[in-house]
């Protein structure tokens, strides 16, 4: 019954965040619709996008992790026949799932956009869109370790400052690599070893979030 | 653990511990048998909210034995908490959902939830299904709450101040339905307050916790038969006996002495009229009265 009872607790969680989720895949296409109209409307596009996927995320964790927490729903949850920890891991999953659904819908429609759309640009920049998924899934996860593992409003905000400046330092970071850059135009995607190695950190930094929250909320014996 | 097979209580604390920077629970021994009202008295930040949260399996204890209609906590804390009712004051409902989505979210969730005692509590309660949770004042919170827990019909309900915030009528409502749960004699409540007269009135244990210790525990009546103050005149220069069971002795060398006892029996006051004092009356305390005494000994006994 726990089991049912922890998928019953991820439909809730879902069921709340299904505004935030719609939001976001409705300005994330219409950001990518944006970007056939030419570059200046690209990079109002990619900011729109970026945000959007950024703000859905932040929101879904501190709506439905550090939100049910203030408003001390959290003992209500945690009075359902389910232990703590598979509260915890109720939590994550509904929000990784809210996450990922407009992720993967967006990711979509730019593979889409790159490749078959009559104003296709060709695959050049399919590396970049993918380096740049995977940091926004970085940060998200960064926000989602953060609003589980403490209920500090200070290191929520702190992470919430660092995503916001992080982003512009990511892009300025990866448009100087010149191999990038170069093959930014090109008609296929050049996988090249910086990408590679960039893509290895971000996939490493999943894993150490993961592995650091798993360790955390194992030891953790008080949930109130 | 004390005879828990022949007891076969509903809760079982047995030694607990837990620490934290500025508290500290210990040695916290306590049952709750079936079929009875706890009422587990304390003043603000005695431990009745950690005691709670450790038998809810919300926090963990550091040290000793829980265990909640036979499962250990917090292991077995689901199976546990299949079979429990909990409200706290300090418990909200999910604010983006009405009392209707939470009333069928609680119904999926357990099988003996009884709809008809649902509607019934819902029109009690004067509370509107369709109302959001997060525009429902403090009193028709605790009421939604109540109602979500009674209708499982659990059978144990733990009611952590259940009653703050509640206006008299709604008391006394709440005391009606909770007494209404009590009919089925395998029912069992454990009812935290710091307001002594709503559990004195349901309650057919008390205990007693401050700073963190169980300081008393027992039957209501034990406590109200027990428990007696007497006014007493005394000669000039009279010195009162010592005497088992006197808390406290208020105006001892003075013409006349309020003698607090919790051993009370028919023979302590004819001893002090042997000792040459002249009982002016034998006063019963309320629930209330006999929680300060026990709190202020306590405190006393721990300083010396």
């Amino acid at each position: 019954m726990s089991g049912s009872m922890l998928w019953r607790l991820v439909r809730k969680d879902l069921y709340f965040n299904r505004g935030l989720t719609a939001g976001a895949i409705v300005i994330g296409l219409a950001a990518l619709a944006l970007m056939s109209f030419g570059d200046a409307a690209g990079n109002t596009a990619l900011i729109l996008l970026v945000t959007a996927v950024v703000i859905q995320g932040v929101f879904v964790c501190m709506g439905s992790i550090a939100g049910e927490r203030k408003e001390k729903a959290l003992s209500f949850g945690l009075s359902f026949p389910i232990s703590t920890g598979q509260y915890m891991a109720a939590k994550a999953i509904a929000a990784i799932t809210s996450f990922l659904v407009p992720w993967f819908a967006i990711a979509l429609g730019g593979l889409i956009e790159l490749t078959i759309a009559p104003h296709a640009h060709g695959l050049g920049l399919l590396p970049v869109s993918v380096v740049t998924a995977l940091f926004l899934l970085d940060e998200f996860c960064l926000i989602l370790a953060i609003t589980l593992c403490t209920d500090s409003e200070a290191w929520a905000n702190v992470t919430i400052v660092w995503i916001s400046t992080s982003i512009a330092f990511f892009f300025n970071f990866i448009l100087r690599i010149g191999s990038i850059y170069a093959n930014l135009s090109s008609p296929r995607a050049v996988w090249s070893p910086a990408v590679i190695a960039i893509l290895a950190v971000e996939v490493g930094v999943l894993v150490l979030i993961a592995a650091l929250v798993s360790y955390r909320l194992a030891r953790q014996r008080d949930f109130i | 653990m004390t005879d828990r097979a022949a007891a076969g209580a509903v809760i079982e604390l047995d030694g607990v511990e837990k620490s934290y920077p500025y508290f500290r629970l210990q040695d916290v021994r306590m049952q709750l048998a079936p079929g009875q009202i706890m009422g587990f008295i304390g003043p603000n930040g005695a431990g009745k909210s950690t005691t709670i949260r450790i038998l809810m399996g919300f926090v963990r204890h550091d040290r000793g034995e829980v265990r909640v209609l036979g499962h250990p906590i917090p292991t077995e804390q689901v199976a546990a908490k299949r079979q429990v009712g909990f409200v706290s004051e300090e418990m909200r409902l999910f604010g983006r959902a009405t009392l209707q989505w939470h009333m069928d979210f609680v119904a999926s969730s357990y099988p003996g939830w009884d709809s008809q005692y649902a509607k019934t509590l819902l029109r009690r309660f004067d509370l509107r299904p369709e109302q959001p949770t997060r525009r429902l004042s403090h009193g028709q919170h605790m009421k939604a709450m109540l109602l979500l827990a009674l209708a499982r019909r659990p059978r144990l309900l733990v009611l952590d101040e259940p009653m703050t915030g509640l206006d008299p009528v709604a008391r006394h409502e709440t005391l009606a339905e909770l007494m209404d749960v009590l009919k089925d004699e395998s029912r069992s409540i454990l009812f935290s307050s710091h307001h002594t007269q709503d559990v004195e009135q349901i309650s057919d244990q008390i205990t007693f916790i401050d700073r963190g210790r169980i300081i008393e525990s027992s039957d209501k009546e034990t406590f109200l038969d027990r428990w007696r103050r007497l006014h007493l005149e005394l000669p000039a220069g009279g010195q009162l006996p010592t005497r088992p069971g006197v808390i406290d002795v208020q105006g001892s060398g003075g013409r006349s002495s309020v003698v607090t006892t919790n051993a009370f029996t028919p023979e302590l006051g004819a001893s002090y009229e042997q000792a040459g004092a002249r009982v002016r009356e034998i006063q019963p305390m309320t629930l209330e009265e006999i929680f300060v005494a026990e709190v202020l000994a306590s405190r006393k006994e721990r300083i010396a």
